[in-house]
């Protein structure tokens, strides 16, 4: 048993030699799958964060009637916070809606100099809303006596989530078409090997092995070049993805990029055990042919 | 230990190689396959070792119905048997004493017992000096003895040879056929299909005369013709 192991090893790796060029060909096209998989994959993750971090966003603003007490604007923040679809409430005072206008106005806010002290602004409170749930949060908070107004902006909210969810549809769905071009080509690519040793095969079973015994090292074969594509495909993806979020953090700043350390490893570590699992699956596949002699 | 009854082979395309073969050979004889080229002496070897199934009838080996059996039994029979294939089947990407070894590594011998056997071999059939040859650095005459070098080192019950001596000079065809009777002496049945005219004829052993895919002679002490 371990010598059939230890001869399986010795007969793959002596046969990537024997077949450098070839073996040479299958490495770089699996690289090359597991690459463009790879990226999508990275992009689509980034993709779908921007999604959450814009989902995020999403709030209401609830202007309050003049007069409440403190006592009965803190108990209305926490009616509020118990509303299904709320993530979030803060309360904004007028004074310190004013003092924001004043900064997003910037150099113009001498503007305000001219209101004076009769400061025109109501207190609101801010609430960061799930975007599903945005139309029960708005009639609920409509319905409260405390409040006088609810500004939500609606359509841009529905068409938000409209993007996200075609992007995570979208996503998924390329993945798995990505997933199954990679499998094609790379047992195609396999196969070519397995071909261009097609009359091995028939001599080995001429005189006497057993499908297994002719298997074993094809298989491992495939495995090796299979892990060895997905280690080059990860490398490259691994300087890649430095590289252009180098290029996105300082051209397009406002683009959250997830961070490499954080993202790349799990990404490599699928990448490589789906290489190693392609090649071989790759290699058992198209040995099926030329075994029936 | 090998037998044939009302065995026909027709190849794709309405080729009739054998026709109704019905033929008993004993464990330990000699026998020698002749006639014309196209006959049906490469058929008869194929349908013994399991390359191809017959379109009727029956072949056993040891009493097993070859045609039956299941592909995973396949390579157990062909163990048992040694074949010389008259187109050699050598790996030409290989040492002369790794195409050997092949045939003992596919049983899961030792390195041990390869490197025990093999150079053995090599030297019965006086190839010792080119073990790290490669196949196409040899002549024909050469290839054809490393074939016959990985027939017989897995020492088995039956040896089947496809005109082993069809690219050699005489004398070193006697020098296979004395090897083919050594091994036989030692109690290994022995198959030769050939058209060696003269040494059909010196050896006076069993001969077995296949025209058309049929039988047309079966003699215990023939001549080639
Ligand atoms: N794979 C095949 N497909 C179709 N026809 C075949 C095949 N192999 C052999 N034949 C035909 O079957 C017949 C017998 O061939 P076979 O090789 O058995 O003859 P042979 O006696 O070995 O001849 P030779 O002395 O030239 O080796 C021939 O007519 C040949 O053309
Ligand atoms: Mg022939």
């Amino acid at each position: 048993m371990i010598r059939m192991w230890w001869r399986a090893w010795a007969e793959a790796l002596s046969s990537i030699r024997r077949n450098a060029l070839l073996s040479g060909v299958s490495v770089s096209t699996v690289a090359l799958c597991l690459l463009v998989l790879g990226a999508f994959v990275l992009a689509a993750l980034n993709l779908q964060a921007l999604a959450g971090t814009v989902e995020a966003q999403v709030e209401v603003r609830a202007f309050l009637k003049d007069g409440l007490s403190p006592q009965r604007t803190s108990q209305l923040v926490t009616a509020v916070q118990e509303l299904a679809g709320v993530r979030e409430v803060k309360f904004v005072s007028r004074g310190e809606a004013l003092r924001r206008l004043g900064e997003q106005l910037g150099k113009d806010s001498g503007v305000l100099e001219a209101v004076g002290d009769s400061n025109p602004l109501p207190d609101a409170i801010e609430v960061k809303v799930e975007p599903r749930l945005m139309d029960q949060v708005t009639e609920a908070l409509s319905a409260m006596s405390e409040v006088d107004r609810v500004l939500g902006r609606r359509e841009l909210v529905g068409r938000i989530l409209a993007v996200t969810q075609a992007m995570k549809a979208l996503g998924l769905g390329l993945a798995a078409l990505l997933a199954v071009a990679t499998l094609v080509v790379i047992a195609n690519t396999i196969r070519l090997t397995v071909f261009a040793r097609r009359a091995e095969v028939r001599i080995m079973k001429l005189v006497g092995a057993t499908d297994g015994f002719i298997r074993g090292p094809f298989v491992l074969e495939g495995m090796m070049l299979g892990f060895v594509g997905a280690v080059v495909a990860s490398a490259a993806a691994w300087y890649g993805y430095g590289w252009l979020s180098g290029l996105v953090r300082s051209s397009l700043p406002f683009i959250p990029v997830l961070p490499r350390d954080q993202l790349l490893p799990s990404v490599a570590l699928g990448l490589v055990a789906l290489g190693t699992v392609l090649g071989a699956l790759g290699s058992a596949i198209s040995l099926r042919r030329f075994l029936r002699v | 230990m090998i037998e044939m009854y009302g065995v026909s082979k027709v190849y794709p395309g309405q080729v009739v190689a054998l026709d109704d073969i019905n033929l008993r050979i004993r464990g330990g004889e000699f026998v020698f396959l002749v006639g014309p080229s196209g006959a049906g002496k490469s058929t008869f070897v194929r349908l013994v070792y399991g390359e191809e199934r017959p379109t009727r009838g029956l072949v056993l080996v040891d009493g097993r119905n070859v045609g039956r059996l299941r592909p995973r039994e396949i390579p157990y029979l062909r163990r048992r048997l040694g074949v010389v294939f008259q187109d050699f089947k050598l790996l030409n990407d290989r040492t002369v004493f790794e195409n050997v070894a092949f045939a003992l590594r596919v049983t899961g011998a030792s390195g041990r017992e390869i490197r025990r056997r093999v150079p053995a071999v090599l030297s019965l059939v006086g190839l010792e000096d080119r073990a790290r040859a490669r196949p196409l650095e040899l002549s024909g005459g050469e290839q054809q003895r490393v074939s016959l070098a990985r027939a017989i080192v897995t020492g088995p019950s039956a040896v089947l040879a496809d005109e082993p001596t069809g690219n050699l000079d005489p004398d070193t065809s006697w020098d296979i056929v004395n090897l083919l009777l050594r091994i036989n002496r030692a109690g290994t049945t022995v198959v030769m299909a050939t058209h060696a005219k003269a040494i059909v004829d010196r050896l006076r052993m069993r001969v077995v005369a296949i025209e058309n895919g049929r039988i047309i002679r079966d003699e215990p002490r023939g001549s080639y013709s």
